[in-house]
């Protein structure tokens, strides 16, 4: 009993911690996905989708760059998402070069990437089918343009950001609705993007991955008006971003701590309880004329194996529910790090909760082993 | 050796604060030899609960001084006084006390590991105290199994861990029947008698008073 309160605190708080990290690593996912070392974008430049486009001619000039081994485009646009029966849905789409080697959102194979190649063909995670009404093999319009599903990615799409429709640059430009006026009649492809076409980021691959940062400083240097980060550097902006300028992270760290608190006070007064019911037992002890320190040692045991018990149990409920909340794609992440963070507080919870139960233990008169 | 005086109360007086204040014992006197059987008797609020709890250093009082074996343990502080109750103290009480949970021998052994004793040797030490008190056989079984005599004396058995000058026992044969009550008297004399063991006991029972050297009477609050 006392053990299932102590488990459902833990599992409250591992949840919460899990959230919170799963949202923060969502975030990032775009970025996660790439395998470049450097990330060129506007000065501008906020985190992932808060930049300002660049042209396309760009990428050539990073190319010429020492060091750099490949550096491909990456576009972002928005999308105006009609399903096959008239649902409306706004999306983000993110245009890149199927045939390169930087990003492959879901970790597809080539053959499956290859499919992007085609015209007005896009990826989506499988999670956004329902938001898009959407099923496998359907088509749906963008802006004014046919968007055909060619595969389903996993594990992809941030929590905060709209629909991510991965397709082609060509594709992506197409749908960017400022190069609607040059389109051509349906039917025919999207045109190759000309040295003036917008594009967000260029994905930069180092000739030695070891020295991104001085990589990312020669580009700043020799390319103008960009700013170059490295991977890292990017993860912690687009991260930052959210759990700190928002107030998402606020809330979730503020619902963390309230898991915290309320596993305290459901701790301590199981605690409680349990030292009440042996009330007699640790009375006596104190009157044989053991120490406080004693006293403390035995319930900070105690409530030592409350926690390790209720953190194994609540680590396993916590993984149970991960599967369910992975279908509605919200990831509930548990690292190792934050696994460990979650024993260190359930570990601090339980002891000192124990501690404060025992003060009653510890402050009352010895005398009374002597009254029946 | 048997002259040797083991505890020295001197005008001991308690007053109980409350809305009331309840004067508890008014001025207490009396010496306590090494290996003595004291039995304190006397009607119920006399006092003799409060007289052995300030005695067994459990209780501090209003005025007057307990003297153990040249410590005046009235002017201890809490923690000095713990570890003297530890060291030199066994109590027994009217209710047992025992940890309903832990077996008998448990419950011996662990009095010894609360003063050091850990490991194989705890758990010799509290098989033999147990047999000595003719518990082998219910050493093993919980506490909260065994029949009253045998909880009072598993009871004696961890108020000797440690080996103690003095044994406290406050009613120690209320709760038993005739028989066990017996039983339980005849260990506490023959602690006193055989081991040179100084026990104290607070009762209304007159058999036990059969066994005591001396007896003192306690009338609201006095000797
Ligand atoms: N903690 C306390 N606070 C206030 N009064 C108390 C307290 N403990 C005992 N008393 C009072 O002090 C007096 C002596 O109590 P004590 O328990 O020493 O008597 P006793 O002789 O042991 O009685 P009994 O035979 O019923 O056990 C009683 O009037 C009792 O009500
Ligand atoms: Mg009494």
């Amino acid at each position: 009993m006392a053990l299932a309160g102590v488990v459902f605190a833990v599992t409250l708080l591992t949840v919460q911690v899990a959230l919170f990290t799963g949202f923060s690593n969502s975030t990032t996912l775009p970025i996660a996905e790439s395998s470049a070392d450097v990330w060129v974008s506007a000065p501008e430049m906020i985190y992932f989708e808060g930049t300002l486009p660049i042209d396309y001619g760009t990428v050539a000039k990073i190319r010429a760059v020492p060091g750099v081994a490949r550096a491909e485009a990456m576009s972002l646009g928005i999308a105006r998402w009609r399903s096959p029966h008239d649902e409306l849905a706004l999306g983000r789409i993110i245009g890149f070069d199927p045939r390169g080697t930087l990003f492959n959102p879901g970790g597809a194979n080539r053959a499956t990437l290859d499919l992007l190649q085609k015209p007005y063909a896009f990826a989506v995670d499988a999670t956004q089918l329902h938001i898009l009404d959407l099923r496998a093999g359907q088509s749906g319009v963008i802006g004014s343009l046919p968007a055909h599903l060619a595969y389903v990615t996993r594990g992809t799409q941030p929590i905060v950001s709209a629909t991510f429709f991965y397709t082609s640059l060509e594709t992506a430009n197409a749908y960017t609705p400022s190069a609607l006026s040059f389109f051509s009649p349906p039917g025919s492809a999207p045109p190759p993007l000309e040295e003036t076409d917008p594009i967000m980021y260029v994905m930069v691959k180092a000739q030695s991955p070891a020295d991104s940062a001085q990589l990312a400083a020669a580009i700043q240097r020799s390319v103008p008006h960009v700013r170059a980060l490295t991977r890292d550097q990017m993860l912690a902006a687009t991260r930052d971003y959210w759990v700190k300028r928002t107030g998402i992270g606020f809330i979730l760290s503020l619902i963390a701590l309230m898991g915290a608190f309320v596993g305290v006070v459901i701790v301590g007064q199981i605690l409680y309880t349990s030292i009440n019911e042996h009330f007699q037992e640790y009375g006596t002890l104190k009157a044989i004329g053991v120490s406080d320190g004693y006293l403390y040692g035995v319930i900070a045991l105690q409530a030592t194996c409350m926690a390790v018990i209720g953190y194994v149990l609540s680590l396993a409920l916590t993984f149970a529910v991960r599967g369910v909340a992975a279908e509605r794609g919200v990831d509930i992440l548990i690292t190792p790090g934050g696994a460990l963070l979650v024993l260190a507080a359930a570990l601090v919870i339980c002891i000192s909760a124990g501690m404060i139960a025992m003060q009653r233990v510890v402050r009352s008169d010895p005398a009374l082993v002597f009254r029946a | 050796m048997l002259d040797k005086v083991a505890v020295t109360v001197h005008d001991l007086r308690m007053t109980y604060p409350s809305t009331k204040p309840v004067h508890a014992l008014k001025g207490v006197s009396i010496d306590i030899r090494q290996g003595e059987l004291l039995l304190i008797m006397g009607p119920s609020g006399s006092g003799k609960s409060t007289l052995l709890s300030i005695v067994g250093g459990l209780l501090t009082p209003t005025a007057g001084s307990v003297v153990v074996l040249g410590t005046e343990i009235t002017r201890l502080g809490r923690n000095e006084l713990a570890r003297f109750r530890l060291r030199s103290f066994g109590y027994v009480f009217q209710g047992f006390n025992l940890f309903n949970a832990m077996t008998g021998a448990e419950n011996v052994e662990l009095a010894y590991n609360v003063r050091g004793i850990r490991g194989r040797r705890a758990r010799k030490a509290s098989r033999d105290a147990l047999a000595q008190l003719g518990l082998e056989e219910q050493a093993n079984r919980p506490a909260r199994e065994l029949s009253g005599g045998e909880k009072q004396r598993v009871a004696i058995a961890r108020a000797l861990a440690g080996d103690p000058c003095a044994i406290l026992a406050d009613e120690p044969t209320s709760q038993l029947d005739t028989e066990n009550g017996a039983i339980v008297t005849n260990i506490l004399s023959d602690l006193a008698r055989k081991r040179g063991t100084t026990v104290v006991i607070t009762s209304h029972d007159d058999r036990i008073r059969r066994a005591a050297e001396r007896v003192v009477l306690l009338d609201d609050g006095r000797l």
